[in-house]
């Protein structure tokens, strides 16, 4: 179990993210596996990407989703873990302790409901390919082995 | 048999060195009942002499530079054909290819979307490559969502809207198709080749990288895949 201390950061060399109405996509270079996100993971990734531990993370997510007290940091371990798992993030080497950074103040929004957050794994990248084919000589055609 | 207009809308952007030999193929078309529409996305080259130069058989439209997207809708909206096909300026099609595609659709007046399969042809500036790939399966049939073999009905649009102008430059004619067949839809493929995709160097799609506009694709990819997932499970 991560502790609520531990530091990650995405895997920038091989993951490509965007936050997409509300929903996180990620995508693995390495193997085009993508992700999603949706709501409260969306938010756990802005967070971890902002630079907080797995504790700040946990806390954030209770106070800005009603009916989280009591689950998040068990659920944003879980979720943490599983995206270790799939080399999303990794554990930070950083020397210190760095900042995180944080959103600008603004109007207080009202909670959203909390749902335990779940990583959606999807293997269907060659499917999208087939669609459209990558151009000979395209990186992507060696990358994906469609050829 | 009534024909039926097929309204052939050629986006082009500085592609004056492509762009008559599109044109000829649509005039090479066996089927005959065609209106071609020429959109001038704010060109900088010779294509507006190249286009004039074919006189009332090619109507063309010149506009400031806006996009694809949006230069598909111009078309679009200024055709006057039941049936709606494009065409990139560098690329052709082959003379049977409405007429193939025509044939389908009366079978199979449910199918929504009619795409077919193409080949790639190198010019001749990449002839090392084209030697490289010569028995390789991107030189054979390709099957696609290719925006050049697409027939669709005007319809379609009205039903499911236009190419949306402030997507991804790269992707909008393949998201506008998830869109769409994600809100029910059919589409098919033609396993014909009926298209010859030209390869160049200018080719906008030759190094498509990883980006915000293709997690763009990512994200309507899985919605598409959801759509179908909850139209199965009905």
């Amino acid at each position: 179990m991560l502790s609520s201390d531990a530091r990650l950061c995405p895997n920038s060399q091989d993951v490509a993210a965007k936050i997409l109405d509300g929903e996180a996509i990620m995508i693995n270079l390495a193997n085009g596996t993508y992700y999603s996100l949706d709501k409260v993971g969306a938010a756990v990734w802005e967070l971890i990407d902002n630079g907080h531990t797995v504790g700040q993370v946990a806390d954030a997510i209770a106070e800005r989703f009603e009916g989280a007290t009591g689950h998040a940091l068990d659920d944003v371990q879980k979720l943490l873990q599983a995206m270790l798992d799939e080399k999303l993030l990794l554990h930070e080497d950083g020397q210190g302790q760095s900042v995180p950074r944080s959103s600008p103040d603004g109007p207080v929004a009202p909670k959203l409901p909390y749902q335990s957050p779940e990583l959606q794994i999807y293997r269907d990248m060659a499917d999208l390919l087939a669609l459209e084919p990558p151009t000979p000589g395209a990186a992507q055609e060696k990358l994906w082995g469609n050829s | 048999m009534e024909l039926r207009r097929v309204a052939c809308v050629i986006p082009t952007f500085n592609a004056a060195a492509f762009v008559a030999e599109a044109i000829e193929s649509v005039l090479a078309q066996t089927y005959a009942e065609t209106e071609i529409i020429v959109v001038d996305d704010g060109s900088t080259d010779l294509t507006e002499d190249v286009v004039r130069s074919f006189g009332k058989k090619v109507t063309y439209l010149p506009r400031p530079h806006r996009g694809a997207a949006a230069a598909k809708n111009d078309g679009i909206r200024a055709s006057t054909g039941e049936l709606i096909a494009f065409l990139d300026a560098d690329d052709l099609w082959a003379p049977e290819k409405l007429a193939r595609q025509i044939a389908r659709l009366e079978q199979h007046p449910d199918i929504d979307l009619l795409y077919s399969e193409y080949r790639n042809f190198w010019s001749s500036e990449l002839e090392e490559e084209e030697k490289e790939y010569r028995d390789h399966p991107l030189s054979e049939a390709v099957s696609g969502w290719s925006i050049s073999t697409l027939l669709t009905r005007r319809s379609v649009f009205e039903r499911f809207g236009f190419f949306e102008e402030h997507a991804s430059e790269r992707h909008q004619s393949l998201m506008w198709a998830l869109r769409t067949a994600g809100n029910g839809a059919c589409v098919e493929v033609l396993p014909e080749i009926l298209m010859y995709r030209r390869l160049h160097p200018g080719n906008q799609s030759r190094g498509w990288t990883i980006n915000d506009e293709f997690l763009e694709l990512i994200k309507a990819w899985k919605d598409y895949r959801q759509s179908c997932e909850e139209q199965s499970g009905k």
